[in-house]
């Protein structure tokens, strides 16, 4: 089953006017380690300490420091970092729509989904029309103290809301000073060969983690008072441009043998 | 330039590249330091073993799994990388997909691979066979002795890495209204029609950081009430004046909204 609303809001596009709720749409499933001291198998605690006094520093007498200039600080207290926090807005104003192909997934955030909160027809109108179109509508919301910009998507008849990243917090391609090098065309048709040889659907379902259950397997052996083996990893040899033909070859031979 | 985070290699079929990954995310938030209230010192965490109470440095940590209440096994990193030894050295795609496949509420963070020496051109070869033929790469790495599915990507011939959420990490969708609705085809017709006209290019400086902006505000008015305090480190040193420091919050600001 979904999980209960987090947030509820209306939204505006054009002349469409709906009420919505946001739903957490993952979770995280992970064992959870506490840290201790190799030594004596002491639990560790974080503790905040003053560096000018080398004292402990409970929670009530810690501030928030904008450094000015080096060791000079602009004091903000609790209430000024509340009073910077957003307001909620529950009015989600679509602007307008971008392709979706432009927003790459090193550009989202995080994402909920969306239910409608009446009867449903202009839900299912909007994510049949964004579907049709493959556009997403960039819009604004505010919950929980902050602000979000974002993108209004739809898949498979569901609509969805996705927290973009802030201005400058992608790094651009053209920054990473890649070497020119093109890719020889017979070598490329290999490839893509080769690619569409080892080529499926994508089926989150095929796609657990079973690092979890082998964790705790591992737990579980060592409180028996088991040593585990430690296993060096193998270190792979770099194919080199002479051989990258062959290996390709090599390498369809076997995806297709599969 | 962004430092490497992580160096091994990536392998597709038989084909072994070695890279390096550096962050795709530079994050944009204004750094906020804690303080110590009576005397503006900034302070510093610090890990205290319960036992011998001593401040433990990070080589002498380990991690333990709480079997019962105060009983724990510690396992070390080499532990968890021996449960896959590969996983933590090489990033071996298992299966390619179409990229436009993965449900965007997937993805995790993102991170960009470089070539190192003798990689150029199997590297280059990769990105451009990805981009040409819109699929993804997908492979179970470790890094930071943390399992991760991740989609291997191309754009403008860079390969990227994004982590995708595994498939027992994603919520269902079933009951969430409407369920079954079925559309309207002429108000579909209508809605494709406006959203059309209404398509501008996406444009990423857009998107400024309004909760940093509100901070910068906060802290400017701060400043014009109760000025700047020197931490111990800074005692008798002469203060910025007022000017000064609008001067740093302003250029910070114009940083938030990209326009420098």
């Amino acid at each position: 089953m979904v999980r209960s609303p987090i947030f509820r809001a209306e939204l505006e596009a054009g002349k469409l006017r709906f009420p919505i709720a946001l739903h957490t749409a993952v979770r995280r499933e992970r064992v959870r380690f506490h840290l201790l001291h190799e030594k004596d198998g002491g639990r560790l605690r974080r503790e905040m300490v003053c560096s000018a006094e080398d004292e402990p520093v409970p929670a009530e007498e810690r501030v928030r420091g904008w450094e000015a200039r080096e060791g000079q600080f602009v004091i903000l207290e609790r209430e000024d970092l509340r009073a910077a926090k957003a307001e909620t807005d529950r009015r989600i104003e679509i602007h307008h729509f971008v392709r979706v192909e432009e927003l790459d997934p090193r550009r989202i955030a995080r994402g909920w989904r969306l239910s409608a909160g009446d009867g449903g027809e202009g839900y299912a109108a909007l994510a049949a029309a964004l579907s049709r179109a493959r556009r997403a509508g960039i819009c604004r919301w505010a919950f929980r103290g902050r602000v979000r910009r974002g993108a209004l998507c739809a898949r498979g008849g569901r609509l969805r809301l996705l927290a973009l990243r802030h201005a400058g917090e992608v790094v651009a391609v053209d920054d990473l000073d890649l070497p020119e090098t093109e890719a020889e065309p017979d070598h490329l048709d290999a490839a893509i060969d080769l690619i569409e040889a080892m080529s499926d659907g994508f089926d989150p379902s095929d796609w657990i983690n079973e690092r979890q259950k082998r964790i705790r397997e591992l737990v579980q052996r060592k409180a028996a008072g088991e040593e585990p083996e430690l296993e060096e990893p193998e270190e792979k040899t770099p194919t080199t441009a002479e051989a990258l033909r062959e290996t390709l070859r090599e390498s369809l031979e076997r995806a297709k043998a599969a | 330039m962004a430092r490497g985070i992580w160096s091994g290699t990536i392998s597709f079929g038989l084909v072994t590249i070695p890279v390096r990954l550096v962050s795709a995310l530079v994050p944009n938030r204004p750094e906020l330091t804690m303080l110590h209230a009576e005397d503006a010192a900034p302070l510093e965490r610090r890990m205290i073993c319960e036992v011998c109470g001593e401040d433990v440095p990070p080589r002498e940590r380990v991690r333990g799994f709480e079997i019962e209440e105060g009983r724990h096994v510690p396992i070390t990193d080499r532990e968890l990388e021996a449960l896959d030894p590969e996983k933590s050295r090489s990033i071996d795609v298992e299966s390619f997909v179409p990229l436009a496949d993965i449900d965007p509420l997937l993805f995790g963070r993102s991170w960009h691979l470089k070539p190192e020496s003798g990689g150029e051109k199997p590297y280059a070869l990769l990105a451009e066979a990805l981009t040409r033929t819109g699929r993804a790469g997908l492979a179970r790495f470790v890094l930071k002795a943390r399992e991760r599915l991740v989609a291997l990507w191309a754009m403008d011939g860079a390969l990227v890495l994004s982590s995708v959420r595994f498939g027992d990490e994603r919520l269902s969708e079933e009951g969430l209204p409407p369920e079954d609705a079925e559309p309207d085809p002429d108000a579909v017709d209508d809605l494709v029609d406006y959203v059309e006209r209404a398509t501008r290019p996406f444009e990423p400086e857009a998107l400024v950081d309004e909760n940093a902006l509100a901070l910068m505000r906060q802290v400017r008015r701060k400043l014009e009430e109760d000025g700047v305090e020197n931490a111990p480190q800074a005692k008798g040193r002469r203060k910025p004046s007022e000017k000064e420091a609008k001067a740093r919050i302003d250029a910070r600001m114009k940083r938030l909204r990209g326009e420098d």
